[in-house]
């Protein structure tokens, strides 16, 4: 999760710095101009031509300027007008650039407002054709403007003159017009598509033969154009462009084929190849490895397999290579990749390689000048230790190794890394003592993480109280690190530092007052320690805060609402905080994620205000709450997670929770809640994956709707008052038939989900939860037969029918359910006989059908051997076979024979130590029936013999009087 | 490192794959280490999530009230690999039930350090090699079956020791040699066989090279 995390910072980054680079190049460039351009006319008195001015201001109507982008659209001359630049010698307008640098969006920014922000202060509107008259531009930059989902005008094709085209980020939508291929002085395309956050569709492209009329080409972006359907051999397609061209960028294309050759690689330029984040699944294709021209080649997220070809020796100019998150490939870091002395970059992060990187470092090390600034090999299988020769790397910048199995203690010689600005390390079984001593000269460093996973093993971290870092962190996160029983005192030096994470460091010293004073805090992290005391009253724009784990006591802060405005997650689970919740919360317009479990908090939940519409987690499981839920919880519209499990919260549900129709887990365990379970859960909340509201008072009918619920995966409505009969339809439940990808879930701290399965309370804390699927609907008053489709269920893992009023027979498909781990029928009035389908459930490790009325033999073979406690079976008169004591009738006297586990399937079993006996006996009797004969035939001389003379003499006298009989007939037939 | 909550739209495959061993519980990283030994064509063991701190939650695994594994059941589920030293550390496993599967190699000696164990299914796999005599510490083992394998060698004479043991099947394997007559392989009723052979003399599987 926090790789995550990180890893979208790291997007976010990108897209900052991108943001940066165009508003360089689009803003400065073009003042840059205007100031040449109006030198340019004062000297020589060109006018813009009346013809352009009409086209630009005819063009111009077609576009909403909210933000006043245009305005300086006024006016004779048109060269003097922002983005319009003209020749200094003709006057002729030749370069038109409308990217305004108002037009920024955040990416984080996905909701309804944003995209008004966005709309507004972006130009948007349509294209119009008078852009024809302006027969001498050859610059034409029209991205971010919001075209709002038309095609690209196949008149841009007829712009001839155009040497630069931007329609990037423009919200076009539709098929690329080919006509772009008569643009056969351009340079530069840039067709780079939005990604698809508004369910968008973009452009698209089903092949790419007009590329080839593009025969100056140098520089072609077609990001998120989707070209799923151009076919496999597209790279044939880029191989005819000119050999001058140098930069291809296809991230995010939807292209899933690569071929494994190419006939002759044409790319002798080729400096930047970007391919990431498609669907390649093959190997990595060695003629990739033959460009040696590549300076920059981009392959994350996408399905490469197999190892990492080692294949460098002629990529002698890499300088950046990113094969980052492909999940499939394994194997060690090809020996080759340590002789790119040039390499500046390299990320292979997520790719599942294993082995040492002492090899690679020393190998780099060896450079006269290492170029390397990042190093990133986060979340594989690396082992080992961290090499000294690390620190011959001396423009290292960025380091991380988060997430490997690498052991060891951290050398010294990373002290050396003077230009370091990034150290993350976190998630290896690091051991010893890093000194402030190694932190002498890394003056740059603003990023620090380091945690420990060896249990045995442990990392300290030395400073004097006294120490005064070189550095100024921004970032510093330290998890199962001893620094003393306090805070560090050093962080009081630090007052740059956004995030502070001290997770399970053993602090127990109350945190001093200067800490509630660090300035900028975002984020701050102090769970899994000792900290005990009342909560501070902080003044805060922090947005994320945990203090969860740890001995905090008092109540919460009444004015927290108003004393730390910003607050996107507040978690204090697992403390011993008491006293009300308080109202002021539901002022935190941004709290997104509240989560107050395990703690002793009491009195009624607070009314919910319209500030809390983002709020998606709600977790106050685990206190000593009472009364109602308020009515106003259908005003959190975004709630996702409703857990207020082991409460004594009673009432009905309040039907306006029905308005809260994300939910998609909704657990209201142990409490009091009466009434029925409402029928429009089935109908409103049908988002719903988990409901569990176990052990509370509701009573009446399981109500069919529920059967609705397409993404339900947990039913658990045991230990209440239910009445009626189980719903037919529970076989529809779609989430429990197919396997479904469950591909978006909700990954919270501190969220625990109780099933009961395989006889036990599992708390589930993970996605684990994802993968269980489970009905209990147990300790009911249920009546009537167990529907027959529930053994439609494929992935039940889970049915417990338990203690209700069930009559009829168990079904005789029960052994479809083949997932199923538990199955507990107990207590209930089932008749008939067990069917003998329950031997091939071979996951079924729990079994419970005692206290009925079935009778007749209890099947075995295969797994039901496996499960040979009597008492799953005791209370049923007529039950007879093992693993009980009553032997069937019949039982006595046939010992038949009978197979056992290996390939016979399921026969009967037999009394105790009757029927293991009779086991033995079955794979003696092979071995005796067997090698009985042979083995002494073959050991016994004088016996094979005889038994061979035996055989020669009975063939000898068969054919004799075969023979004889033979000669017999025929004669007989003669005569007649 | 920003936030503590993600809403996550990722295959969830995607983050049960990476498996750093980051449990902190000895048993749950002796069933990891089984997993990284196995393919798994039909994603049998996708809720191994080695993260957790025990691995009582997860599929085919199941523990007693103290969060000891007791069971291990992935019988019939398509998977092929082999078995290494780690499941030694299973220290209160029951039930070993791994039949009618592709694994193959040898039966790890340390299957031997079951000492709870009271159930051994290896029925219908390609197991190779001998049956470990450290099996003979195998004290309250009650079933054991390794029919239909490749096993080779003789069944291990220590074997007799086992005083608990009810069924044993090894049949259809490549074994030689004598089945002992101690123990409680001694203690057969001879009536009970359909064979009119005579015992008790040792009864030869096949002559060892």
């Amino acid at each position: 999760m926090k790789f995550i995390n990180k890893y979208m910072k790291m997007v976010g980054c990108c897209i900052i710095s991108t943001h940066l680079l165009f508003f360089l190049l689009l803003v400065g460039y073009p003042h840059l101009e205007t100031i040449k351009l109006t030198l340019g006319h004062e000297d020589l008195k060109v006018a813009c031509a009346e013809k352009e001015r009409i086209a630009l201001l005819e063009f111009k109507e077609g576009l909403n300027d909210y933000s006043g982008w245009l305005s300086s659209w006024v006016g004779e001359d048109c060269c003097r007008w922002s983005g319009v630049g003209c020749s200094k010698k003709t006057g002729r307008v030749v370069k038109l650039d409308l990217r305004s640098p108002l037009c920024i969006y955040q990416i984080s920014d996905i909701d309804k407002s944003g995209r008004e922000v966005f709309n507004r202060s972006c130009l948007s509107g349509k294209i119009n054709p008078s852009l024809l008259q302006l027969k001498h531009l050859n610059y034409l930059d029209l991205s971010m403007i919001i075209f709002g989902g038309i095609s690209i005008p196949d008149f841009i094709g007829s712009l001839e003159n155009l040497k630069y085209l931007n329609l990037s980020n423009a919200y076009f939508a539709g098929k690329i017009p080919p006509h772009l291929g008569n643009l056969s002085r351009l340079h530069y395309l840039d067709l780079h598509g939005q990604a698809n956050y508004y369910n968008f569709p973009g452009i698209y492209a089903d092949n790419l033969k007009w590329l080839s009329g593009l025969s100056s080409l140098k520089h072609l972006d077609m990001g998120d154009v989707n070209l799923s359907k151009v076919g496999a051999d597209w790279p044939h397609d880029f191989n005819m462009l000119p050999p001058s061209f140098s930069d291809l960028h296809l991230p995010s294309c939807g292209l899933d084929g690569l071929p494994v050759s190419l006939p002759f690689v044409n790319f002798s330029s080729l400096s930047v190849l970007d391919l990431s984040h498609n669907y390649f699944n093959s190997s990595m294709p060695l003629w990739l490895f033959n460009i040696s021209s590549l300076a920059n080649l981009y392959l994350s997220r996408n399905y490469f397999r197999g190892p990492i070809p080692d294949a460098f020796t002629d990529m002698t100019s890499l300088q950046e290579l990113d094969l980052s998150i492909n999940h499939m490939m394994g194997g060690e870091i090809p020996p080759t990749l340590g002789t790119l002395c040039k390499l500046k970059s390299l990320d292979l992060s997520w790719t599942m390689i294993t082995g040492e990187i002492t090899k690679f470092v020393d190998s780099l090390s060896g450079c006269t000048n290492s170029s390397l600034e990042m190093l990133h090999l986060g979340r594989n299988e690396l082992s080992g230790h961290l090499p000294d020769s690390l620190g011959n790397l001396k423009k290292l910048k960025s380091l991380q190794i988060y997430y490997n199995q690498m052991n060891g203690t951290i050398p010294e010689s990373v002290g050396q890394l003077s230009d370091l600005i990034v150290l993350e390390l976190s998630g290896n079984s690091w051991e010893g003592v890093i000194s402030e001593v190694l932190f002498k000269n890394l003056t740059r460093l603003e990023q620090i993480y380091m945690s420990s996973t060896s249990p045995t093993k442990s990392l300290t971290f030395k400073a004097r109280n006294e120490w005064i870092p070189p550095f100024s962190l921004k970032y510093i996160s330290m998890e199962n690190v001893q620094m003393g029983s306090s805070v560090p005192a050093w962080l009081r030096t630090q007052k740059e530092l956004v995030e502070i994470q001290l997770i399970n460091c053993r602090i127990s010293v109350p945190v001093p007052d200067w800490f509630w004073k660090l300035p900028d805090i975002e984020l701050l992290d102090l769970s899994k320690n000792q900290l005990r005391g009342r909560l501070p009253n902080w003044m805060s724009n922090a947005s994320e805060v945990s203090l969860s784990s740890n001995l905090f006591s008092g109540p919460i802060p009444m004015n927290i609402g108003e004393t730390m405005p910003r607050l996107r997650t507040l978690d204090l689970y697992g403390n011993i905080l008491n006293g009300r919740i308080p109202y002021s919360l539901g002022k935190l317009k941004d709290l997104r994620f509240l989560t107050l479990s395990n703690n002793q908090f009491f009195g009624e939940l607070p009314g919910f205000g319209k500030g809390l519409q983002n709020l998606m987690v709600l977790a106050v499981a685990n206190n000593n709450l009472t009364g109602n839920i308020p009515s106003s919880i259908g005003i959190l519209h975004s709630l996702r997670l409703l857990l207020l499990n082991n409460n004594s919260l009673d009432g009905e549900l309040p039907s306006s929770l029905q308005n809260c129709t994300e939910l998609d887990t909704i657990d209201l365990g142990e409490n009091r809640f009466s009434g029925n379970v409402p029928k429009w859960i089935g109908e409103s909340l049908l988002s719903l994956k988990i409901i569990r509201l176990r052990s509370n008072l509701f009573t009446g009918n399981i109500h069919r709707h529920i059967c609705q619920l397409s993404s339900l995966h947990i039913l658990d409505l045991a230990n209440n008052n239910l009445s009626g009969l189980i719903p037919h339809c529970l076989g529809n439940l779609t989430a429990l038939i197919v396997i479904d990808s469950r591909l978006e879930f909700l990954l919270a701290d501190n969220v625990h989900i109780l099933v009961v399965a395989k006889g036990e309370a599992l708390d589930y804390s993970n996605f684990g939860i994802l993968f269980v699927n489970s009905i209990d609907l147990s300790s009911n008053n249920l009546t009537g037969e167990i529907p027959e489709g529930i053994t439609g269920l494929l992935q039940l893992g889970t049915l417990n029918l338990s203690s209700n009023s069930l009559t009829g027979k168990i079904p005789e498909k029960i052994g479809n359910l083949k997932d199923l781990e538990t199955l507990d029928l107990s207590r209930n009035q089932l008749s008939g006989s067990i069917p003998q389908s329950l031997s091939s459930l071979s996951f079924l490790s729990h079994l419970n059908l005692s206290h009925n009325n079935l009778w007749g033999k209890i099947p075995s073979g295969n797994q039901l051997q496996t499960l040979n406690d009597p008492s799953i079976y005791e209370g049923n008169q007529e039950l007879c076979g093992l693993p009980l004591v009553a032997k069937c009738p019949g039982d006595e006297e046939s010992q038949g024979p009978s197979s056992i586990g290996g390939d016979g399937e399921d026969k009967d079993g037999e009394d105790d130590s009757e029927m293991l006996w009779f086991f033995v006996s079955m794979a003696f009797g092979f071995v005796f029936g067997f090698w009985g004969v042979c083995g002494t035939l073959l050991i016994k001389k004088t016996w094979r013999h005889a038994y061979f003379r035996f055989c020669d003499n009975m063939k000898d006298r068969l054919f004799v009087i075969v023979a004889v009989n033979v000669a017999r007939l025929k004669r007989k037939m003669e005569l007649e | 490192m920003a936030h503590r909550f993600l809403l996550l739209v990722v295959p969830a495959y995607l983050l049960l794959s990476v498996s750093p061993t980051l449990s902190t519980n000895s048993e749950g990283n002796a069933l990891n280490a089984l997993r990284s030994r196995l393919s798994d064509p039909t994603n049998v063991l996708q809720s191994w999530d080695p993260t957790l701190v025990n691995p009582c939650t997860w599929f085919h695994v199941t523990c007693d009230s103290n969060n000891h594994v007791i069971r291990l059941d992935l019988g019939n589920s398509n998977i092929s690999g082999t078995l290494g030293s780690e499941l030694g550390e299973l220290q209160h496993l029951q039930y070993l039930e791994l039949y009618r599967n592709n694994i193959g190699g040898k039966i790890p000696k340390e299957l031997g350090n079951l000492k709870n164990l009271l159930s051994m299914d290896l029925y219908g796999n390609r197991f190779q090699g001998e049956i470990p005599k450290s099996f003979a510490k195998l004290k309250s083992l009650k079933f054991l079956r390794l029919n239909n394998n490749m096993l080779t060698g003789s069944i291990p004479r220590e074997l007799a020791s086992l005083s608990n043991l009810k069924v044993f099947d090894v049949s259809n394997n490549d074994l030689c040699g004598t089945i002992p007559i101690d123990g409680p392989f001694g203690s057969f009723p001879i009536e009970r066989y359909h064979n009119s052979f005579p015992l008790p003399f040792e009864v030869l599987l096949g002559i060892c090279n």
